[in-house]
């Protein structure tokens, strides 16, 4: 696979704020990578740099190996789904036939997007008579239009219904399996975590967490069990001894680092009887916040960026 | 090129509130011109000049004014609704979507110039035949026109580049006239050269203190200085959301 989105060492300041700062990550052919981060983090201008939208205050933005704006026929090579882009008064129809023009596609292309989305029936409505469903659904209309292999969706799933949601995950799954490319923002990392392949993390315009979702799970979301017993005290004193990291949470031992054998096995042998124990996967959203909580606490905790090339 | 200007006669085309602005357009430059005819040759108001004063103004000043408006308030809508985002992605060197939105608007003001100029003639010939007068809407007098709704045309463009909000660039476009009022109390006959007092020579109303040569090419530069301007600022600025 080849990277066919490279951000290396992009920065943005507006006015004294750096919205971003010192940014790399690469997109590979062919995967979906959610690109993360709560809201205010940086999303929007690494993808409206990427897009040609916004100029980088240093470091430099490549998608299909060139910048956008050197692309030749760009929509050929990308479709983006920006927060807003049609015209209120406009029909869905007349939007994307404008678009079809621009991107020198056939009008009966407008049809065919329209089908694909599942807006056929709305298809004369003015856009502001549209739910926020029907605006994504045609948002993502618009992207598709000139069928192109890299697709950069900013929230796509922002305020859809768990319906919606899942019928963008299926959507998106079937793209990715045909071959594309796709790079999604989102706020709301269980959005889109079954979605997929790969995560991208940034927090204040720093990246804090840049592998495959199943690893950055894996690394971040240890088992933890919370455990009632006869002996609490005891029972914490044994655990930690084990090397078991104990807090406690509303009169329970909450335990990481061991599993509910070597606990129950611990209280077997120390005689301590277990009234209630529990395993609990730690949430995405415990995922995502731990994260995006530690690089504000600490903003030197972040992932290395590669140096500019 | 020609695809970026074929969409954007589409996204003229598919708005209806665009349709309503030409229809009441060519409606008022109609009305004007009738009530005008009307009187023709009664109370002195018979020389060619005086006949053919409302059919310049109506088309040169309110059409062009109102086309600036218009292309203000559309340019400007771009970055209301979020659509300039759209048509960067289809035109990221923003030097050819300004050059295709200037000649867009630029054809648009020679188009319905010369349409509210023939529907102007159209209304004013046979009336003024019957009282055996004429109003000499000679060539010059005709270019002078469309030269006005041209470059008012590309001069809304431009302000709605500039400002990126509706309100302020239709504030700017139509708060010139009333400032140019105000400055030309100051100023004296140098406010001849302000945009707005340069239609009286252009157009050959009376009260003209330049000629219409000066005129035009007066209008020509503020034209260009007001596109220079949003040339620079539209390739320097980003678009956020």
């Amino acid at each position: 696979m080849s990277a066919v989105i490279e951000v290396d060492d992009f920065s943005k300041d507006y006015a004294d704020v750096r919205a971003v700062d010192h940014l790399s990550f690469t997109v590979e052919s062919g995967t979906i990578t959610g690109f993360l981060g709560p809201n205010g983090s940086g999303k929007t201008t690494t993808l409206r740099a990427l897009l040609g939208l916004v100029e980088p205050t240093s470091g430099t933005v490549r998608i299909a190996g060139s910048r956008y704006r050197d692309l030749d026929d760009p929509l050929r090579h990308v479709g983006a789904m920006l927060e807003s882009s049609a015209h209120p008064a406009r029909t869905a129809r007349n939007h994307l036939r404008v678009v079809a023009t621009e991107a020198r596609m056939p009008r009966t292309r407008v049809d065919e997007v329209l089908e694909l989305v599942e807006l056929t029936g709305s298809a004369n409505r003015r856009v502001g008579t549209f739910s926020l469903g029907m605006h994504q659904r045609l948002g993502l209309a618009t992207a598709l239009i000139s069928e192109p292999g890299i697709l950069v969706l900013d929230e796509p799933a922002n305020g859809l219904d768990p319906q919606g949601i899942r019928w963008l995950r299926d959507f998106l799954r079937s793209l990715a399996d045909e071959g594309h490319t796709i790079l999604l923002s989102s706020h709301v990392l269980a959005e889109v975590a079954q979605t997929v392949d790969h995560v991208v993390v940034i927090d204040h315009g720093r990246i804090v967490a840049d592998e495959p979702l199943d690893l950055l799970m894996a690394r971040n979301a240890g088992e933890r069990v919370h455990v009632r017993s006869s002996d609490q005290s005891a029972l914490r004193s044994y655990l930690q001894a084990e090397g078991a990291h104990v807090s406690e949470e509303a009169g329970a031992l909450v335990v990481t680092g061991v599993g509910t054998d070597v606990i129950g096995r611990l209280a077997f042998d120390r005689h301590v009887v277990i009234y209630e124990m529990a395993a609990v996967r730690a949430s995405l959203e415990d995922t995502f916040l731990e994260l995006t909580t530690a690089a504000q606490s600490d903003p030197s905790d972040t992932y290395p960026s590669e140096a500019p090339s | 090129m020609i695809t970026l200007l074929r969409a954007d006669l589409v996204r003229l085309r598919t708005l209806r509130s665009h349709h309503v602005v030409v229809a009441v357009l060519l409606g008022l430059v109609g009305l004007i011109t009738w009530g005008s005819m009307s009187d023709a040759g009664s109370g002195g108001f018979d020389s060619p000049s005086e006949l053919r004063e409302p059919v310049t103004a109506s088309v040169g000043i309110l059409v062009a004014v109102v086309l600036a408006l218009f292309a203000a308030t559309r340019v400007a809508g771009e970055y209301r609704y979020g659509t300039i985002s759209q048509r960067l992605l289809a035109a990221p060197r923003r030097t050819r979507l300004l050059i295709a939105t200037m000649t867009t608007h630029a054809v648009l003001g020679l188009v319905l110039g010369a349409a509210a100029l023939g529907l102007a003639a159209g209304i004013a010939a046979p009336m003024l035949a019957d009282k055996e007068l004429s109003m000499e809407l000679s060539l010059p007098i005709v270019a002078s026109t469309l030269l006005a709704t041209v470059a008012f045309s590309i001069i809304g463009v431009s302000c709605g580049f500039i400002f990126r909000s509706q309100p302020v660039a239709v504030m700017v476009v139509a708060g010139t006239f009333v400032a140019e009022k105000l400055i030309g109390m100051f100023i004296g006959d140098a406010a001849a050269y302000l945009p707005y007092g340069l239609l009286t020579p252009l157009l050959r109303l009376e009260g003209a203190t330049i000629g219409a040569g000066a005129a035009a090419i007066s209008l020509v530069t503020i034209t260009t200085a007001v596109t220079g301007l949003a040339f620079v600022l539209f390739k320097r600025r980003d678009v956020t959301p």
